[in-house]
């Protein structure tokens, strides 16, 4: 009774009006999209002492004046999250709290994390940290970190000739 | 000569069917995480959906299926690093009898989906006072 989940993701696809290269790519695809979808699920739970926690998946976009990390925290509020700058990159700290409901009786479904997540995501140098910019809209937080000018582009390191 | 024949349409064909796996590409959708709980007087489900704006947002209930989908506006080139994708979500769920399909509310914050469905007045449990005498 109540609302059923109709399985949508397992529905099978007509793909016979396909080549045979197509359809294997077809089902390539289809494959590779479940097996992100699992391999996502597990790597944002990270285990301490048994505790099993959420972590937010995170984007890091690049472009030529800045780069822009992008993780999605729905449900989470400007003052939910926590922000700060450590030697080994950015660390986002979250809480999402789970919706107060009294008069909830039974649960049918529950796919959502709640509690709280620290992630950290590493930074490459040459970026101007205290120009950092973020802001948390419709559930995912952008930070924008614009690039120095005259940035070192890295150097090569000569391999030395074998004596 | 008939052989040129049979070769040239496969390839006409075969262009077709690459457009198709291109749409079919472009139209990929995510099925977002929820949470469904039921309170006294109705059923509220909880969607994760980031990215959506409430003008991006159709909920729609057909006799008895609830159809949630979210549209997103893409804003960035591929990422270097990619854990996630904001792509529209859709997912489909069977409501049973027993809910009000008619006073169904929908609200959009922070990237939740919540909707609410009614539990169909006569099933809910009423409150009988009782007269002194």
């Amino acid at each position: 009774m109540g609302i059923v989940d109709r399985i949508t993701s397992m529905t099978p696809r007509r793909r016979e009006h396909l080549e045979p290269r197509s359809q294997v790519q077809a089902l390539r695809d289809e494959f590779d999209h479940w097996l992100q979808g699992v391999s996502q699920d597990w790597g944002r739970m990270t285990s301490r002492a048994g505790n099993w926690r959420w972590l937010p998946a995170t984007d890091v976009h690049e472009n030529d004046h800045e780069l822009i990390v992008t993780a999605e925290v729905p449900g989470l509020e400007r003052e939910d999250l926590k922000l700060t700058l450590a030697p080994e990159g950015l660390v986002i700290r979250g809480e999402r709290h789970e919706e107060k409901e009294d008069r909830r009786r039974g649960v049918l479904m529950s796919e959502l994390h709640y509690g709280s997540f620290v992630r950290t995501v590493p930074l490459p140098s040459g970026l101007d940290l205290d120009a950092a910019e973020a802001r948390v809209e419709k559930g995912v937080l952008t930070v924008r970190f614009p690039k120095k000018a005259g940035a070192t582009k890295g150097r090569r390191i000569p391999i030395k000739e074998a004596s | 000569m008939a052989t040129t024949t049979t070769m040239s349409r496969p390839s006409t064909r075969t262009r077709d069917k690459n457009d198709a796996i291109a749409v079919e590409r472009a139209t990929r959708t995510v099925v977002p995480r929820v949470d469904i709980y039921e309170t006294d007087t109705a059923y509220v489900l909880l969607a994760d959906m980031p990215g959506v704006a409430s003008g991006g947002l159709e909920v729609t209930a057909d006799r008895d299926e609830l159809t949630i989908r979210g549209h997103v506006q893409p804003t960035m080139n591929t990422p270097d690093y990619q854990e996630f994708e904001l792509t529209d979500y859709h997912r489909i769920f069977v409501l049973t009898e027993d809910l009000d399909t008619a006073s169904i509310t929908a609200t959009l914050k922070d990237g939740v989906l919540r909707v609410e469905v009614p539990k169909h007045p006569r099933l809910q449990p009423k409150k009988i006072s009782v007269r002194a005498e």
